[in-house]
């Protein structure tokens, strides 16, 4: 199953972002083939709607690019974008809240189709994650999912102890594991 | 199904849904477009390498010559075209695209640390030996060069061979001049600069420049024992120092100079101090050896002693004098062939007698002319090997060679070799400068290692200091952990919001990259030493054994040992 996901392969190096900062157009493009799944997922996980998460990671690329001479190559530019593409959707649920009062845990339009049936349900994970996860929960397994972000950086992004983001991965996980068992065994 | 599983779901659902709006952004990046014009050499080369495959029918190579100017730019109107490329790497890593007069007309800075060499510096247009000038006198300035680290790869690359060859040798010896001006000993390496592939590819993945992956993969081509991930976290001087000690024959790679060892220990401080950790007096040791090796990154002594009842092999790290691993095996089962040598590694090995008509054929000598013949059989990543000592003709002979197929990975006695190359380009550069200066240059010198021998021996009587006492507490805490987990905070309560096992476990497979339910022989110990509570680990994993000890609060990974 997993023959074609490998963590080596997610590095987003710092040359990489060094030819970002020369405004190499290709360079640019290569991240945003290699970042952009990352951005979406966590900016998904922290706003939960199609629409606004696109937003984000238009936001998000386009503040890389204005700010990338900022960037200090530690070797850990996703932790980078993901402090972007955080403070990008906070700004943008900052907004929405001045207009109305939403609960967070609320918010999520979880798909664009209203229609979709159960077994669909089921299957779709980013509705899992949505439903099964604290807010928190989905961050730090989205994080840790889509690139090679190690949990101490995750613990740095989300200002939290180490063992807290440990503990909150690995329940969430057995979680999402529980339910797809679950799920697999009844179809 | 396992937590591997489920981030994969989570990745493809996410990278499948993710929008595709990479124009969109682009167009609001203005900055992005006028790049193009100005894209490396690398980029150019690489396009060019994609077209090479149409190059054997006619329409291909009109295809091919469109392409080629068109991306290189040639022509009376066009921007200058790169001629040469010069790549300089201390720590600071950056590169010079030259046109075919030597004027710089790009740099490409690699690293945050060529930033700071460059500052305001404005070199385009430059000549490329003032260029160089400028840049090495700022690294001299910012302390990236100093008789401490003292080595500079320097990379070339050019559209005519011999202009390349006049660049090599026109830019060390402006080096070794403005360093033996600042009264540093330099050592300046030089290669030959080849857009190859896969050493762009081994740069993306480690993120170090192509310069020093091209020199990596160098040494890789001629000893398969090494991992290219270990080099790669070596500095330049460190390389270096490994280069010379090993006096590998690399094609296209030379030096002057030698590499600063003043941050390595000296092998005599580093015997008499394992000598004092091993409790064994001067007269116990029958015979010793030291060598200088790479392990894991680190620049290591391995040091093998010998008595009458045992053989030690301890490694040590060769900058800080700690004990990274210590073995012994009594000489009896030492000399018993069969003992260690079940390990399918030497399922194919060939015999010595084999070995040493092979490395006799391939070195030209007769073997009756051979003595005090000594081997050594031995194995390193996975690859079985002989390390051989003779004394022949007078002159000692230390090989190290593949014990399947009787290639040589290094010759101590090779004249090709490395180290060897050293007096003779030494020479051959110092031709080119003028008769008076370098006599000034060396009397400059001689007073320079006068007073650099009077810093080492201060410095070393400081080492030894401090490495003994390094070394007495080691052996103080190997002992007591010996002697069973020990009285020391044994009455000490594991901490409560200490990490648990499976975090731990979840921080190993993320630090180490393994499948820990993968590895054989899997344990956890809680231990807690000098208020310090820590998780002791140990297991095999792919042939390997690890033994590292984890931090149960702050989950700091320390590995002790992975034989």
């Amino acid at each position: 199953m997993h023959s074609n996901y490998n963590k080596e392969t997610l590095n987003i190096s710092d040359k990489l972002m060094k030819r970002v900062s020369n405004y190499d157009a290709r360079a640019f493009e290569q991240l945003y083939n290699q970042a952009s799944g990352a951005v979406f997922g966590l900016a998904m996980s922290i706003v939960g709607n199609q629409a606004d998460a696109e937003d984000i990671v238009q936001n998000t690329f386009i503040s890389i690019y204005e700010k990338i001479s900022s960037y200090k190559p530690q070797g850990k530019a996703m932790a980078w974008i993901f402090t972007i593409t955080r403070n990008h959707a906070y700004m943008l649920l900052r907004n929405k809240e001045k207009h109305t009062h939403i609960d967070l845990d609320d918010l999520y339009d979880i798909g664009t189709d209203n229609t979709v049936v159960e077994d669909t349900y089921k299957e779709n994970i980013t509705k899992l994650l949505l439903s099964e996860l604290k807010d928190d929960e989905r961050q730090i397994v989205t994080m840790h999912a889509m690139s090679n972000i190690k949990h101490k950086d995750i613990a740095k992004i989300m200002d939290m102890p180490l063992s807290t983001v440990l503990s909150k991965y690995r329940r969430s996980l057995e979680k999402l594991r529980n339910v797809l068992e679950v799920n697999e065994y009844e179809t | 199904m396992k937590h591997k599983d489920v981030e994969q779901k989570i990745y493809e659902e996410f990278n499948q849904k993710k929008p595709e709006i990479f124009q969109s952004i682009l167009e609001q990046c203005p900055k992005m477009n006028e790049a193009k014009v100005r894209n490396s050499i690398w980029d150019r080369m690489r396009v060019l390498f994609h077209r090479r495959s149409f190059t054997y029918s006619f329409t291909a190579i009109v295809v091919f010559a469109v392409l080629f100017f068109a991306v290189i730019g040639v022509g009376p109107n066009q921007n200058p075209s790169v001629y040469s490329v010069v790549a300089i790497d201390v720590n600071p890593s950056l590169v010079l695209e030259l046109d075919e007069e030597d004027k710089v007309i790009n740099v490409i800075k690699n690293n945050e640390d060529a930033n700071i060499i460059i500052g305001d510096m404005d070199l385009i247009g430059v000549d490329s030996d003032v260029a160089i000038n400028a840049l090495i006198g700022s690294m001299v300035a910012n302390g990236y060069i100093s008789n401490f680290t003292n080595s500079i790869l320097l990379s070339v690359r050019s559209e005519d061979d011999l202009h390349k060859d006049e660049i090599i040798n026109k830019l060390t010896a402006i080096i070794n001049n403005i360093l033996s001006g600042s009264s540093i000993n330099g050592s300046v390496i030089t290669q030959t600069l080849n857009v190859e592939q896969d050493a762009e590819d081994l740069a993306e993945r480690l993120d170090i420049s192509e310069a020093k992956a091209e020199l990596v993969l160098r040494i890789i081509q001629i000893d398969s024992r090494m991992i290219v991930d270990d080099l790669a976290r070596l500095s330049i001087n460190d390389l270096n120092l490994l280069l010379e000690a090993k006096n590998y024959v690399l094609d296209d790679v030379k030096h002057t100079g030698n590499a600063s060892d003043l941050e390595i220990i000296s092998q005599a401080t580093i015997y008499e101090n394992i000598r004092t950790y091993l409790n064994l007096e001067e007269s116990d040791v029958v015979e010793y050896d030291l060598e200088l090796e790479q392990e894991d990154g680190l620049m290591v002594y391995e040091v093998e002693i010998v008595t009458i009842a045992f053989e030690y092999t301890v490694i040590v790290d060769a900058k800080q004098g700690t004990i990274l691993k210590t073995t012994s095996e009594a000489i009896d089962d030492a000399e018993d062939p069969s003992d260690d040598y079940d390990d399918p590694i030497y399922d194919n090995i060939l015999s010595e007698e084999e070995i040493l008509e092979l490395v006799l054929q391939e070195l030209g000598l007769t073997q009756s002319l051979v003595q005090d013949l000594d081997f050594d059989l031995d194995e390193e990543n996975g690859i079985a090997f002989y390390d051989i000592a003779f004394v022949y003709n007078g002159q000692e002979y230390e090989l190290s060679v593949n014990a399947e197929t009787g290639f040589i990975f290094s010759n101590s006695n090779d004249e090709d070799g490395y180290e060897y190359d050293d007096e003779e380009d030494e020479e051959e550069y110092d031709n080119e400068e003028e008769s008076d200066s370098l006599g000034e240059d060396s009397i400059v010198d001689e007073e320079v290692l006068v007073e650099d021998t009077k810093i080492d021996e201060e410095a070393l009587v400081e080492d030894t200091e401090i490495d003994e006492e390094v070394l007495v507490d080691d052996t103080e805490i190997d002992e007591e952990v010996l002697a069973e987990d020990v009285e020391m905070d044994e009455d000490a309560e594991f901490p409560e919001n200490a990490l648990t096992v499976e975090e731990i476990s979840i921080l190993l497979e993320e630090e180490l990259e393994i499948d820990l339910s993968l590895t054989v022989d899997l344990e956890f110990n809680q231990e807690i030493e000098s208020g310090v509570a820590y998780y002791q680990v140990g297991f095999y994993y792919d042939d390997q054994e690890y033994e590292i000890e984890v931090n149960a609060l702050s989950g700091e990974i320390y590995i002790n040992s992975q034989e």
